[in-house]
């Protein structure tokens, strides 16, 4: 088919079509003039016509919204189908929230309710961890007046609610045959507000109480069904979290453009928009009675914009209702939330005949501990925390950042414990500051944008609070400037050279703050010129001074320098009004994140907070004697960092936040030897590290999951068929995965039993972990399993010895030996092909270089030693690997190029010159290579748009005490 | 990825709870909101109006493409988890709301008449009208319905007859 042709056969087509049907057949053999072949080509198009008249009328983006609505048709189960223990009985009905069956529990031997939640749920993971979590109380709420919900299920991308099977007709069927008796009425609204009492004490909201809700079963029973259900349908938290303003979204009757229950029965308040809490169900209850007591409805009307307006303005005709029964749906149906009844335990009190106004309302719940997990709950626990300290129990939530920070976007809490400000991409676009109330979880920004030119890798530099909580100080373009979190416009206080990496304000207005291209300098809070605290020290190898902070006698301050030289790089000790060349340089502390000092309630003794590896640890610290007290203690996991930005902050009342490394995306990607892309493998995720299986048709990964960020796991892709599987299901991290030399298991390390062990997995044949290895070192990651299957190669990690190399023996008792073991950093080893010559990393001269020593049984029987080693790389050398051939290794250097270094390995090891391959891309993550060595696998950072949520934690010292 | 499911996850909830059929105003306003949102015209640099459809038609194609292909591959689900689908019938998606088998059957037809695909595109992807369609085209609206009609045949025809051959894979 040439272009010329088809044109032929489209004007063909315009022409027949102008033509009536019944002529169009004659019109078409007198122009096609014999050329049967395109008349047949004309007619066939036409007959598709009348079809195609549906076809595509609705734009696609529409499709593919009702498609996740629908959940796709791949949900259409038969009877008789099953679903693991359950058998598919017959479909009861389909609802907004996804499609219900009758099925048996063959394992229980009863029949349930399961409901099949859309993919569009599924795959919102967020909302599924919430779900999740949600679901387990939800699941704890027994109550005959409750429908109980046993569990939650899922397969093969599907998920099932498990409920109880509640048959009978509902109170919709009911109003619908007319109005009912009062003595009716009233049982079923005693029944009715019992489940909502029981289960708003235990801290679950309907938020869409409705008639179509709620069952009476044979034997009278009421049962209220879908508790607590809609509320992982909602959108954001907060609704006003999103500060782009538009018309759709300040719509009253949207709520984030989704209408959330049923307008009909919907407060005034969520018509608004607002967010629902306990009094909506009341409202919802007073709508039921009255439609009840009725025979008809209250609020419905033609379209949802009419309901929704008739709840907000319309005055229920309370002539309709009974004397008795009046004060109390009265009381219900107050619009104004504030004024409405609040707990329906004591609804009886309110069929008196005669009300009274005056009459006090019931004091309001107490909250159980089990509602302090939610965010509105902590809220109250922040009310409280402010006022006077909690009971010594940490509490802990999430909040979600608005907009979206991109990796090290930087956060702060305020030293009140109050605000949390956090630098984040609104929608429109451009980089703000915000600031974040944390009891009413109002969020607002705190500029039109962020007055900061793009530097350090488009990161936005770390800001600092004022002690007084009022103020933050921040780099707006070539200058230091200090806002107030009330509003008005930043005063500039002095320039900058380079970039503020942090800063800390004292008590005496004096702030300190880190210029990366000089060291710490002192300003006043007021503005003026800085003095020259401390200068980057270039003959210990010192590259920055940075993140300092403040202790208690306002003079001193800790800060931290980062160095080539990781005997010189940590947390120093600083002071005022003290010449550069007079500071201490004595290092305090060993850390390559910059530290925060938190005081402690009583004086003295305070908290250095640092990373380690990725640990968020404490050390407790005199600050008066400038003495470290005792070892540190782990706090937090998985806290993230940039360079040498932790992400986490504190106030001086025992709030901590912090937020975990999920922010870096890869998209793994194929190169050739020359740099050029060859193919990419799967969608972009926070890959951390991968291995080829032997036959290269696999790729284990471990990642963080998406549906809990603090949480790694390996997953395998299948590179044939473009599939990815899970393959571990730990709560805790799960990584760095090995193939076996067979190919057919996998080696990871796993934190499950709180340190981290090597287990075996099969990688085709679904069985056990076998735990493999029970190291005492801190941290285990397997590195290289030898071809012949003979040894595990690994590195452990301690306090001493920092990382060594280890030799786990396969075949007899399985007992680990040290290979490589010294007071310097030696990693990555990997055996050659033909198992006699180890590659490794090692920092011994002082940076990481890249050796290989050969790997021989030592004169001791059943040990095994490394020879002479030889240095390989020059200049710097990380991630070894060999070619399966054994004729080449390749390295990564010191400025990101791909190295390749010929070597011969027959008696004596030799290797050439080291060859320079291509630069890899900026923030690489190191994979793996093809046996030939023709192709490599990278992960190439994917575009910034990360929104793992803060955890926040009350009152965290107490959870270390308690350990 | 996260914006796109955001953005259609916002719409989908829409569509899963509309009661009356007078939702349609919003629909169009959140469909606006979302494609806005989606495309970030913001960020492109646009020469006129017609340019800016263009690019946009393009773009959110490509966003719903990439979108529906990553779906489809998730679904194809590897190994047997805890509990196992016996005996379930999954039906997979008809051809006529198959995007990814759609977007491929357009890169056919593109390759022997740009720009009846670039009608499909700018329509079905763009959800631009017949008059704005021929303003971006510089045709005439009679002209892009006729192209409209046809290119819907050809790929009406074109995915009946892959499915017919089993070519889903």
């Amino acid at each position: 088919m040439t272009p010329e042709y088809w044109e032929r056969v489209a004007q063909l087509h315009r022409a027949a079509l102008q033509h009536c049907e019944t002529e169009r057949s004659g019109f078409l053999s007198a122009a096609c003039g014999g050329d049967e072949e395109l008349r047949g080509e004309v007619e066939s198009l036409l007959a598709y016509d009348k079809d195609a008249n549906g076809f595509m009328e609705e734009p696609a983006l529409e499709m593919v919204a009702k498609q996740l609505a629908e959940g796709q048709a791949s949900h259409t189960h038969r009877s008789g189908a099953k679903l693991g223990y359950f058998e598919i009985l017959e479909p009861l009905g389909a609802g907004g929230m996804g499609e219900v069956y009758r099925a048996r529990d063959s394992r229980l031997n009863r029949e349930v309710a399961l409901k099949f939640l859309p993919s569009m749920f599924t795959d919102d993971v967020e909302r599924m961890a919430r779900f999740r979590r949600e679901a387990q109380v939800l699941a704890s709420l027994n109550h005959p007046n409750v429908g109980s919900i046993y569990g939650l299920e899922e397969a093969n991308g599907v998920t099932v609610l498990v409920l109880e099977l509640v048959e009978g007709p509902t109170l919709a069927d009911c109003i619908d045959r007319g109005a009912m008796p009062v003595q009716q009425v009233l049982e079923i609204a005693r029944q009715v507000s019992d489940a909502v009492a029981y289960a708003h004490e235990r801290g679950v909201t309907h938020r869409d109480l409705k008639p179509a809700n709620i069952k009476i079963t044979n034997d009278g029973t009421v049962k209220v069904l879908d508790f607590g259900l809609a509320k992982f349908l909602d959108g954001p938290e907060d609704p006003r979290s999103d500060s782009s303003v538009s018309p759709v979204f300040t719509h009253p009757i949207t709520l984030d453009g989704l209408i959330v229950g049923t307008p009909a029965y919907m407060s005034p308040e969520q018509a608004k928009g607002l967010p629902a809490d306990k009094r909506a169900d009341i409202w919802a209850f007073g709508v039921i009675l009255y439609e009840l007591l009725t025979g008809s409805h209250l609020f419905r009307r033609d379209t949802a914009s009419d309901t929704l307006a008739a709840v907000l303005k319309d005055e229920p005709d309370w002539n309709k209702l009974p004397q008795t029964v009046r004060s109390l749906v009265e009381r219900c149906l107050e619009k104004d939330r504030k004024r409405r009844l609040r707990d329906l335990g004591d609804m009886h009190l309110l069929l008196e005949t005669t009300p009274t106004p005056a009459r006090k309302m019931p004091v309001w719940v107490a909250w159980s501990a089990v509602a302090v997990l939610l965010v509105a709950a902590a809220c109250l626990a922040l009310l409280n925390f402010r006022h006077k300290p909690l009971a010594a129990t940490p509490v802990q939530f999430q909040i979600s950042p608005s907009g979206t920070m991109s990796h090290g976007d930087p956060f702060a809490l305020s030293p009140d414990g109050r605000h949390l400000a956090f630098a984040a991409t609104g929608s429109d676009g451009r980089v703000k500051l915000w600031v974040r109330d944390l009891e009413s979880l109002e969020v607002r920004s705190l500029s039109d944008s962020y007055p900061v030119s793009v530097i350090r890798n488009r990161v936005v530099p770390p800001f600092f609070w004022s002690p007084d909580s009022r103020f933050i100080g921040f780099q707006a373009g070539l200058k230091l400037a200090k806002i107030g979190i009330s509003g008005g416009p930043a005063q500039m206080l002095c320039d900058v050279d380079g970039t503020v990496v942090g800063g800390s304000w004292n008590r005496e207005d004096v702030i300190v703050f880190a210029e990366n291209t000089s060291g710490l300098k002192q300003v006043s809070a007021a503005g003026g010129v800085p003095t020259q605290l401390t200068r980057i020290d270039s003959s210990r190898k010192e590259v920055a001074h940075v993140l300092p902070s403040f202790l208690p006698d306002g003079n001193h301050f800790l800060y931290l320098r980062a160095s080539s030289n990781r005997e010189n790089s940590g947390v120093y000790v600083g002071a005022l009004n003290v010449r550069p060349e007079e500071q201490d340089s004595n290092r305090l502390l060993e850390t390559t994140s910059g530290p925060v000092y938190v005081p402690s309630s009583d004086s003295g003794v305070g908290q250095i907070l640092f990373l380690r590896q990725g640990t968020l640890m404490a050390q407790p610290f005199d600050g008066d004697r400038m003495k470290l007290l005792g070892d540190p203690v782990r706090v937090a996991a998985q806290v993230g960092s940039f360079i040498d930005y932790g992400f986490f902050s504190a106030s001086n009342n025992g709030v901590l936040a912090y937020r975990s490394s999920a922010g870096q995306n890869y998209q793994l990607t194929w190169f050739d030897r020359q740099g050029k892309i060859v193919g990419t493998v799967a969608e972009p995720g926070a890959y951390n590290s991968m291995a080829l299986s032997p036959n290269e048709k696999f790729l284990a990964v471990s990642r963080t999951n998406p549906e809990s960020t603090a949480n790694w796991d390996v997953w395998l892709l299948d590179l044939v068929r473009y599939t990815s599987t899970r393959f571990t299901y730990d709560q805790v991290r799960a990584t760095f995965p090995v193939w076996s030399a067979d190919g057919k298991s996998i080696v990871f390390g796993s934190m499950r039993s709180g340190k981290v062990h090597l287990y075996l997995k099969s990688a085709s044949v679904p069985g056990d972990e076998q735990l493999w290895l029970k190291s005492t070192d801190a941290d285990v990651y397997a590195t290289n399993w030898s071809r012949d299957g003979r040894f595990l190669l690994y590195t452990g990690e301690n306090q001493d010895t920092r990382s060594d190399l280890w030799l786990l023996p396969l075949q007899s008792d399985r007992r680990p030996s040290p290979l490589l073991r010294t007071k310097f950093n030696e990693s990555s080893g990997q055996f050659s092909p033909d198992g006699h010559w180890i590659a490794y990393t090692s920092d011994e001269s002082g940076r990481d270089e890249i050796y290989v020593a050969e790997f021989s049984s030592a004169s001791v029987e059943g040990a095994w030693e490394l020879g002479n080693k030889s240095l390989i790389s020059k200049g710097g050398g990380s991630s070894p690997k060999w070619r399966g051939d054994g004729r080449e290794l390749f390295y990564v250097a010191a400025d990101g190029s791909l190295m390749s270094v010929e070597v011969k390995t027959k008696k004596v090891f030799e290797a050439g010159a080291p060859k320079r391959l291509f630069q890899l891309p900026a923030g690489f993550l190191a994979g793996d290579i093809s046996a030939n060595g023709n192709r490599f696998l990278i992960g190439v950072p994917a575009a910034p748009g990360d929104t793992t949520p803060f955890t926040v934690v009350l009152n965290w010292p107490t959870a270390l005490e308690a350990r | 990825m996260p914006l796109v499911y955001k953005e259609l996850h916002r719409l989908a909830r829409h569509y899963m709870f509309r009661e009356s059929p007078g939702h349609t105003l919003q629909t169009s306003a959140l469909v606006n909101e979302a494609y806005l949102r989606l495309v970030d015209a913001k960020n492109v640099n646009f020469k006129n109006r017609a340019h800016f459809f263009g690019v946009s038609a393009q773009l959110m194609r490509q966003i719903l493409v990439d979108f529906a292909r990553s779906r489809r591959s998730q679904k194809r689900g590897g190994d047997a988890q805890v509990i196992s689908l016996e005996g379930a019938l999954m039906v997979s998606p008809a051809p006529r709301s198959d995007l990814v088998a759609l977007d491929d059957a357009l890169k056919t037809l593109a390759s022997i008449d740009p720009r009846r695909s670039r009608v499909v595109e700018l329509r079905f992807f763009g959800g631009l009208s017949v008059e704005e369609s021929a303003e971006v085209l510089r045709v005439s609206p009679e002209t892009v319905m006729h192209d409209w009609k046809l290119a819907k045949a050809w790929l009406l025809r074109d995915l009946s007859v892959a499915k017919g051959k089993g070519n889903d894979a």
